[in-house]
């Protein structure tokens, strides 16, 4: 009950962790209920292709003549699964080996950093494009599995030194004397010092994953899915004059909008966020 | 002792991390002389039938091989100081990659050095005003240019200077009228075709920097010393630079170093859309045609980049701080 | 703030040693020879037109668009990778261009370094141009040419398999001598640049001479053989001189070369230089379209040959709208194809009913522009071949597949299926039917179409599933023959002037595994046996092969008839449209033969079409 209540402490004092809270809300509103409000616009209709927004298509048509805002809807489900899934897969291995590296140390503690090590000497975006095509990207999970493969080694170290700064404070020394079992240690003692933490990473983690997932997309290698932003993108940059003064600029704007808003909101999110819960920065 | 054991380490990393990479493209789908063939078909009007027995011809590469074999064949390359040739170009890896490379790092050392530079600074002066109209301005321009991917602003960038404005060239690292070498007007050429990528990465990299620095400072501001020192009436220039400037500036060094090691892998995204051909333009060019050996001589190449950033990045840490500088 | 100062000094200096790198510049892009500053295109485009050829003064330049690689992997050695792509045909020549005459129902030979030629029963002898020169003074002769062809046949130029010998009684003449005789014949021999300089490249074609000799009557040889060949390629593909270096036979030579573009000057010795009103040529490099159209609206080029999407051609035409275009003919056919040993595809009727089920007229809409109206019939001929081929009596025997539901629902409920409650169909055994259509995501015509297909089977109760791929893992699934319904170019070939033979040889040899008539491991011919309307059973691959032999003009039409019967029985593919190329004239001062149906102007979204037009002194400045 206390986390929830400091949760909405802070989001009453911090405004921009609010705001970022705000948009990210909408964000999820809009994947989980719009595609009931909202149907899949699956007519072709070439009359009536890139148009600018109307009454009748808010946010214009596409290059099909399709309603541009139901695929940037029905598309903002699919970003936020791949998004989120990459999130929960990146968070799950790292918080595995930064943990066990950190709480059972010794030799396992050498060969995971050392894996780590070697996640960490090969940058993941020119790996992402190699493995998005060993992995046939077919569903979100696929793609997620892709995005987080090669991004937890930063995580899981960081996660590996705070365990270690814990295991020397008083309090884990005192349970460890009282004799109490090592899952409790890990999830009843340490988890909850680095909760505030974990969060954090996990949404600038989702803001990663969206560029990178876009990213792959904008180069052709991963044609995942026609709704998905990336894909709207690409399809307007190459195969509609958008950038050069046609009416396409909506279908092109609409998702640099939606990718824009939505890195915004994890961003403040996750500095108010941070701003909040770390102590020191919130002793000024 | 320690060096050995520290060497050691490096290389067998270095191994490691070539090894997985070579497993992961060797497993890529797609066969490299299909998509040579379909390419030459494409481009060349030559008809199916003579592109694909050229493609086979050209690329002398057999699928049937296992990998195991593929894999030793190629280690023991290495260890001869053959790092194989590039299966679409032709051409050893280490000469596609000395000719890209300079590239990238013309355009990711100008834009790294000035985003890093003016984004501390900015950072430290936020950090110090921390209830001026100035820090606001700064966190909302590094959450919106920081949420732009770089290659979209790269577009934009385009579409107004190269298009709309026609102030600057739009693609390529050179005019071909100026002939390479040491005269002003290939330098000059060179730096006015750098300025759109670079403004592309500067634009979204300094607002990084800035909060980086900015939290750092703000944490060394809470430090007893600084207290300490203000009590002690020294002045406000003094605690900046000695102590704040140098202690928040410590761990974004590594960073720095860090980055400059990652720099070398390009930015396939970027380099696409300037059609600059730097590493991460070859890059792409090997993936989608399916070049092995080019895939994994750049692997290795950025790898063991990397792997000597960090040890700069120790080293550097090391003589900065002082102290770790009093332990050793 | 001295240790910022550290760093600073640290990344300046790397900043440097960069700088000095690039400066070093590429062996590959070494400056021009003579070693004059190059004096063209020091002005900026102002806008609008490129006014190049006035700022020069007396030297004319045309600006165009080109696909070639960059350096360092660009090189002056054509036979090795990764070869000149689009600057071939400006730097070297062709003994004759073939080109079909579709309005004359014949090809056309356009007369290059060849002067003429004559076939005289299993022989075909060349005639070359005399007193040609190559650009660096040597003069020309039949050598050069045999050499190529030598050079050819380790490049797996598909002449060798019907070529007994070849012959170089004088300087300037060429004899082949065929194994068989076919219509085929002098087209495949004139397909390819004339590119091996025997003083440069005769001692590799020496050695490969002998090699050539051991060919069984298959055209293929022995393992060793094929070893010793592979040695002299790879020794060859060691040869790397400079783009500027090249010999060549054709109008230009390569004077510079960046990643970005590179400039062509005249060949004083090219046998055209006379003919030649244009100095220089400035070829910027394909890469996105995003950078083409960029370049376009730079006002960058003077004319271009490069397909875009209909809404960028759109745009385009809006925002310039003294551009012209010429539609360039290519008699090929981007066509979506079925694997018909995939369930429920293997039934022909099923392939008729999905073809009666999709609108054709509206994929053109968003198929690349100049994507004309596609034969509603299955004959496998693109219209404008078809219509000089099949006479209206053929045409009218046949089915046609034009867009009709109505027939589409009555052939699917004559093979037993049925529609469920949801709209969606189902097989005699009451199975859900799933199909599944497959596309490049990077070529907009085919995805487009992919999408608009599906969508349609869709609507039309065809459960489909649209699968788009990168383009590498989309060649490897089909060529799996994994894919169910699929894209591609079919007809496709261009090389020998749209005869019919290419167009059949293209669906039921070089499509045979992607749709499925033989499996991928599966050597030699597939075998197919069509029944005929009229009861008769034929095999297309025999036809094919007695087409191929044939070269009485009768005997072909009739087989031509009798093939396109079968293929509109068989049902491989939904054509989408015939393909014509966008070519875009943006400088209006240039001048250029109007009627794109003459015979210069075929050739595609290519550079070919633009150097042919400018080696015939066709293009130039009013």
């Amino acid at each position: 009950m206390d986390t929830i209540k400091g949760f909405f402490s802070v989001m009453n004092r911090n405004k921009q962790a609010f705001a970022g809270l705000i948009i990210l809300l909408i964000f999820l509103f809009m994947a989980v209920i719009g595609p009931y409000i909202i149907p899949l616009d699956t007519h072709t209709n070439y009359a009536e292709r890139l148009q600018l927004p109307s009454l009748k298509h808010p946010f214009g048509t596409d290059y099909a003549g399709r309603d541009t805002l139901s695929q940037f809807v029905h598309g903002s489900r699919n970003v936020l699964i791949v998004a989120f899934l990459s999130a929960l897969f990146t968070l799950l291995i790292a918080f595995i080996m930064g943990t066990v590296s950190g709480v059972v140390g010794g030799t396992v503690d050498a060969v995971l950093m050392f894996i780590t090590n070697i996640i960490l000497t090969v940058p993941s975006f020119p790996i992402m494009m190699v493995l998005s095509m060993v992995i046939k990207i077919s569903d979100p999970v696929t793609f997620g599995l892709v995005l987080s493969i090669w991004s937890w080694a930063g995580l899981a170290r960081a996660i590996r030194s705070q365990i270690l700064s814990l295991k020397q404070r008083d309090f884990i020394e005192a349970s460890r004397i009282l004799g109490l079992s090592l899952p409790h240690i890990i999830f009843a003692e340490m988890l909850p010092n680095i909760t505030s933490y974990i969060a954090i990473n996990f949404i600038m983690i989702m803001r990663g994953a969206i560029t990178a997932s876009v990213g792959l997309m904008v180069l052709g290698l991963v044609p995942f899915s026609s709704t998905h932003w990336g894909m709207m993108l690409q399809m307007a940059i190459s195969n509609t004059g958008a950038l050069y003064g046609s009416n396409a600029i909506a279908y092109f704007l609409v998702p640099v909008l939606g990718i824009v808003l939505f890195q915004m909101g994890c961003l403040f999110f996750a500095n108010g966020l941070d701003e909040a819960l770390n102590p020191r920065l919130r002793a000024q | 002792m320690v060096w050995i054991r520290r060497l050691i380490l490096i290389i067998l990393t270095i191994f490691f991390a070539m090894t997985v990479t070579f497993i992961v493209i060797r497993m890529m789908p797609g066969d490299p002389v299909e998509t040579l063939a379909m390419e030459m078909v494409r481009n060349q009007g030559v008809n199916y039938e003579e592109a694909y027995a050229r493609a086979k011809s050209m690329l002398n590469y057999d699928p049937d091989i296992p990998m195991i074999q593929q894999y030793g064949r190629y280690v023991s390359g290495l260890l001869r100081g053959n790092f194989g040739e590039s299966m679409s170009f032709k051409r050893p890896v280490v000469e596609v990659i000395a000719g890209a490379l300079p590239w990238t790092l013309l355009l990711l050392s100008i834009s790294l050095f000035v985003s890093f530079v003016v984004g501390i600074f900015i950072g430290m002066y936020v950090a110090w005003r921390r209830n001026t109209i100035v820090d606001p301005v700064v966190s909302i321009y590094a959450s919106i240019a920081g949420s732009i991917p770089d290659y979209i602003v790269g577009l934009l960038l385009i579409i107004i200077f190269a298009v709309n404005l026609k102030w600057l060239p739009n693609r390529g690292p050179y005019d071909s009228s100026v002939m390479p070498g040491f005269n002003w007007p290939y330098i000059a050429s060179v730096l006015e075709h750098a300025i759109l990528p670079i403004s592309a990465y500067i634009i979204t990299g300094l607002g990084g920097w800035a909060l980086a620095m900015k939290g750092n400072a703000i944490s060394v501001l809470g430090e007893d010393y600084i207290t300490a020192a203000k009590a002690r009436g020294l002045s406000q220039r003094r605690i900046i630079t000695t102590y704040v400037g140098r202690n928040a500036l410590l761990p974004l060094i590594t960073n720095l170093a860090i980055s400059f090691g990652m720099m070398f892998g390009g930015s396939p995204l970027v380099e696409n859309i300037f059609a600059y051909p730097g590493v991460g333009y070859f890059l792409n060019q090997a993936v989608g045609r399916r070049d092995f050996t080019l895939m994994q001589g750049m692997f290795l190449m950025i790898t063991v980049a990397v792997v000597l950033a960090n040890l700069i990045a120790e080293i550097l840490y090391s003589i900065l701080d002082p102290r770790i500088r009093q332990e050793g | 703030m001295r240790r910022t100062r550290k760093v600073s000094v640290f990344v300046a200096l790397l900043l440097v040693i960069s700088l000095l790198l690039v400066a070093c510049g590429n062996p590959a892009e070494t400056p021009p020879a003579d070693g004059e500053q190059s004096s063209a295109d020091t002005n900026e485009p102002s806008g609008g037109t490129s006014t190049d050829q006035e700022a020069q003064g007396d030297a004319t330049i045309i600006t165009i668009n080109a696909i070639f690689d960059p350096p360092p992997a660009i090189n002056g050695n054509p036979w090795a990778p990764p070869g000149l792509y689009n600057l071939g045909d400006l730097v070297y020549d062709r003994l004759f261009y073939c080109v079909p005459d579709v309005k004359a129902g014949k090809t056309e030979f356009i007369p290059m370094l060849g002067e003429s030629f004559e076939e005289d029963g299993n022989k075909l002898i060349i005639h070359l141009r005399q007193g040609v020169k190559w650009s660096d003074g040597t003069p020309f002769t039949s050598k050069d040419v045999l050499s190529t062809y030598y050079l050819g046949f380790m490049a797996g130029w598909p002449m060798w398999k019907y070529v007994d010998t070849i012959e170089t009684p004088d300087d300037y003449t060429v004899i082949i001598n065929w194994r068989n005789t076919s219509s085929v014949m002098a087209p495949m021999a004139f397909a390819n640049l004339i590119q091996g300089p025997y003083h440069i490249y005769g001692k590799w074609a020496d050695q490969l001479a002998p090699l050539a000799e051991k060919r069984d009557a298959q055209g293929n040889v022995d393992q060793a053989t094929n070893d010793a060949i592979a040695a002299i390629r790879e020794d060859l593909y060691k040869f790397k001189p400079a783009v500027t270096e090249i010999v060549g036979n054709g109008p230009y030579i390569i004077s510079n070369l960046t990643a970005s573009e590179a400039i062509l000057k005249k060949n004083p010795n090219s046998w055209c230089a006379s003919n030649l009103k244009i100095d220089q040529v400035k070829a910027i490099r394909d890469t996105t379209t995003e950078a083409f159209v960029s370049n376009v609206m730079s006002g960058a080029y003077d004319l271009d040959a490069r397909g875009v999407a209909p809404d960028v051609l759109k745009q385009l035409q809006e925002n310039y709208p003294e551009m012209k275009i010429v539609w360039s003919p290519e008699y090929s056919q981007p066509s979506m194809q079925f694997n018909v040993s995939k369930y429920p595809l293997d039934n022909p009727n099923v392939r008729k009913a999905i073809i009666c089920a999709i609108d054709k007229k509206a994929l053109l809409e968003v198929a690349e522009p100049g994507t004309q109206m596609p034969d509603t019939y299955c004959s496998g001929l693109t219209p404008t071949i078809r219509d000089s081929w099949l006479s209206q009596d053929i045409l009218d025997d046949m089915e046609d597949y034009a867009y009709d539901p109505s027939k589409a629902e009555a052939l699917l409920k004559g093979e037993g299926w049925s529609k469920g409650s949801d709209g969606f169909w189902r097989d005699s055994k009451g199975q859900l039917v799933q199909l599944e259509v497959a596309a490049m995501n990077s070529w907009a015509i085919f995805f487009m179409c992919g999408d608009a297909i599906a969508n349609q089977l869709n609507e039309f109760g065809l459960k489909t599933e649209y699968k788009a791929m990168e383009i590498s893992a989309y060649w490897e699934y089909l060529d799996r023959g994994e894919a169910m319904m699929s894209f591609d170019f079919r007809p496709g070939g261009l090389l020998y002037a749209g005869q019919p033979w290419e167009f059949y040889s293209n669906i039921y040899r070089d499509g045979a595994v992607r749709m499925g008539l033989k499996a991928p491991t599966a050597s030699g011919d597939p075998k197919i046996s069509v029944k005929l309307p009229s009861g008769e059973t034929v095999d297309p691959i025999s036809l094919l092969n007695d087409l191929f032999y044939t070269t009485d003009k009768n005997e072909q039409t009739k087989l031509t008839e009798k093939l396109a019967q079968a293929t509109n029985e068989f049902v491989p593919i939904m054509p989408i449209g015939e393909k014509t190329a966008p070519i875009k004239i943006h400088n209006t001062k240039l001048a250029y033969p109007d009627d794109p149906l003459l015979p210069e102007w075929y050739g595609g979204a290519n550079t070919r079409v633009i150097a042919r037009l400018l080696k015939l002194g066709e293009l130039y400045y009013k």
